[in-house]
């Protein structure tokens, strides 16, 4: 008796142990680390164990950095809330528009998610460039004079390369949301007199907003801390914080000062999604 | 359904323009893929219009560097055993993410899958602290670690998916039938879940194959496909590189094919 119910509750902790010790050592503490160097400090070449919140007034004053930070945090609000916008119909028709090419599409979208990202975003430099395909079809449409790079370089392009690289992560959730609503709701909504298009506003958008909310989180925080995007696309006028942080733990090596950016960022998006949160709360109407 | 139909006809017929708009975004979608294709073909220098002529030299240039073969060696080593690593932890956690209720299990369960939803650059930079604050050196294996970390949530969602649509009943019928739960895994529950595993793991090996930022900040010596092309990306337009480029993306394709043909491939997050 006493032996089967230490078994019982051993295995959940010998099935759960291994990949939370693992996470806990390898996810968790590292983040702490990464968070404890942010208040130590540089002299010379090495990092020295002396406590200050000197790198994070660096962060804050200097307006080298403090606009990075305030332009990663734009991207990535621009680029998730577009996201959203530009796959919710592509979603939808997957969701309930199709039936026969459905998995080909969903493998379709499969394939781009996992094909190398580097070689994605390398190839928007050469659509973007001079004579690249973005030139040459606004030119054809008469909407340019001359071969340009034009968004590349600028942080436009940095948006047109994220929009593209995270689409499929941005698709997922809003279909699997989508493909959960009961069709029975949309269809009593019909039969009571709804026009197809006052259905999908009052019955389909509210019930898919949960996945809506997933990705566009998703996005948002993908986006706000990319490097590679910026670094390949965005030149001077698309640098964004991920870049000024991977130069601290590179070639600059002042470790502690990458990490308060790091944590500033993630200061301001913690704080953007409680208003988010409160605004939404406040906002939302009584029924 | 026949009522669908039936109100569907009172709309005016006019273009499945839904339709129309997914296909766009599909092409939208695979255009930097198709770009890379059709410039990895092409004779000119520079990746630009019009297109000059076909060639197979850039596919020549790209196999005849010699740093490929130890960086391609080095990515399948780490691939490998981050797809072994995950498979392993992941699929213990799954099992008990499924099958035992506990408090804080939500919590838990965002815990261990939440590093697939973080820029890899957080985790392959606050590891990379890590390892400097421990003095531990860089290697291919602390680049596997790191790998890891970030793959693992998705052989826990995987299993866990299998295991919630997992009929319980066949295996308290082999527990009836005088089983031990030992017996009973390895002769009822692992087989009919084992292709969901080995899928979830293909996709893991492609993943980390893939993977550049944290296998950057947490390889000693060494370099991997990824890091090499990324040198190259730096220093300008190859079209060596588009071939190079099309050369990685063979084995990804492949494996997302045979994954597919092993498991559902779903990501309800």
């Amino acid at each position: 008796m006493i032996r089967e119910s230490i078994r019982r509750n051993l295995n959940p902790i010998a099935q759960l142990g291994p990949l939370t010790t693992f996470m806990i050592i390898f996810f968790g503490f590292p983040i702490l680390v990464f968070f404890i160097y942010s208040f130590w400090t540089v002299q010379g070449w090495t990092i020295v164990r002396q406590w200050s919140l000197g790198n994070y007034f660096h962060a804050v004053a200097s307006p080298v950095y403090r606009m990075l930070i305030l332009r990663s945090v734009f991207i990535g609000l621009f680029t998730a809330t577009l996201s959203v916008v530009v796959v919710y119909p592509l979603a939808y028709t997957l969701a309930f528009k199709i039936r026969r090419y459905r998995d080909l599409i969903l493998f379709i979208l499969m394939i781009s998610l996992f094909s190398n990202y580097l070689v994605r975003i390398y190839a928007w430099r050469s659509i973007l460039s001079t004579n690249g395909l973005v030139s040459v079809i606004l030119m054809a449409l008469g909407l340019a004079d001359e071969p340009n790079s034009y968004l590349l370089y600028d942080w436009t392009g940095v948006v047109v390369t994220l929009l593209n690289v995270y689409l499929p992560f941005a698709t997922l959730p809003i279909y699997s949301a989508l493909l959960n609503i009961e069709r029975s709701l949309t269809e009593a909504a019909r039969d009571l007199g709804a026009s197809p298009l006052r259905a999908f506003y009052e019955v389909t958008l509210p019930l898919s907003t949960s996945g809506v909310r997933v990705a566009f989180l998703f996005i948002f925080l993908l986006t706000a801390g990319d490097f590679v995007t910026p670094e390949l696309v965005g030149g001077s006028g698309g640098r964004m914080i991920g870049n000024a942080i991977a130069t601290q733990f590179g070639i600059v090596f002042n470790w502690p000062l990458g990490s308060a950016f790091a944590f500033t960022t993630i200061l301001v998006i913690f704080l953007l999604l409680v208003a988010f949160l409160v605004g939404g709360r406040l906002l939302r109407p009584r029924r | 359904m026949a009522k669908g139909r039936l109100l569907k006809l009172r709309v005016p017929v006019s273009l499945p323009w839904l339709q129309i708009y997914s296909a766009l975004m599909i092409l939208f979608l695979f255009l930097p893929i198709i770009m890379i294709i059709l410039f990895s073909f092409n004779s000119a220098f520079t990746g630009m219009f019009p297109l000059q002529g076909f060639t197979l030299r850039w596919y020549q240039e790209a196999l005849k560097k010699t740093i490929l073969r130890v960086a391609f060696r080095n990515s399948v080593y780490i691939a490998s055993l981050t797809s072994l690593l995950s498979g392993f932890l992941g699929t213990m956690a799954g099992f008990g993410l499924t099958r035992y209720h506990f408090r804080l299990k939500g919590v838990l369960t965002t815990f261990l899958t939440i590093p697939m939803s973080l820029p890899t650059l957080l985790i392959g930079v606050s590891l990379l602290s890590f390892w400097a604050f421990l003095s531990v050196p860089r290697s291919l294996n602390t680049v596997i670690v790191g790998h890891a970390v970030y793959c693992v949530p998705y052989v826990v969602l995987v299993v866990v998916s299998r295991l919630e649509n997992f009929d319980r009943t066949i295996e308290e019928a082999a527990c009836d039938l005088g089983a031990a739960p030992l017996q009973t895994f390895r002769h009822i529950t692992f087989p009919l879940i084992r292709s969901s595993i080995i899928g979830a793991m293909i996709l893991v090996f492609a993943q980390s194959f893939d993977m550049f930022v944290i296998s950057f900040f947490n390889i000693g010596p060494g370099s991997t496909l990824p890091m090499v092309i990324w040198s190259m990306m730096r220093v300008g337009i190859s079209p060596a590189l588009n071939a190079l480029a099309v050369l990685i993306f063979i084995p990804s394709v492949t494996m997302l094919i045979i994954a597919n043909r092993f498991t559902e491939i779903s990501f309800e997050i």
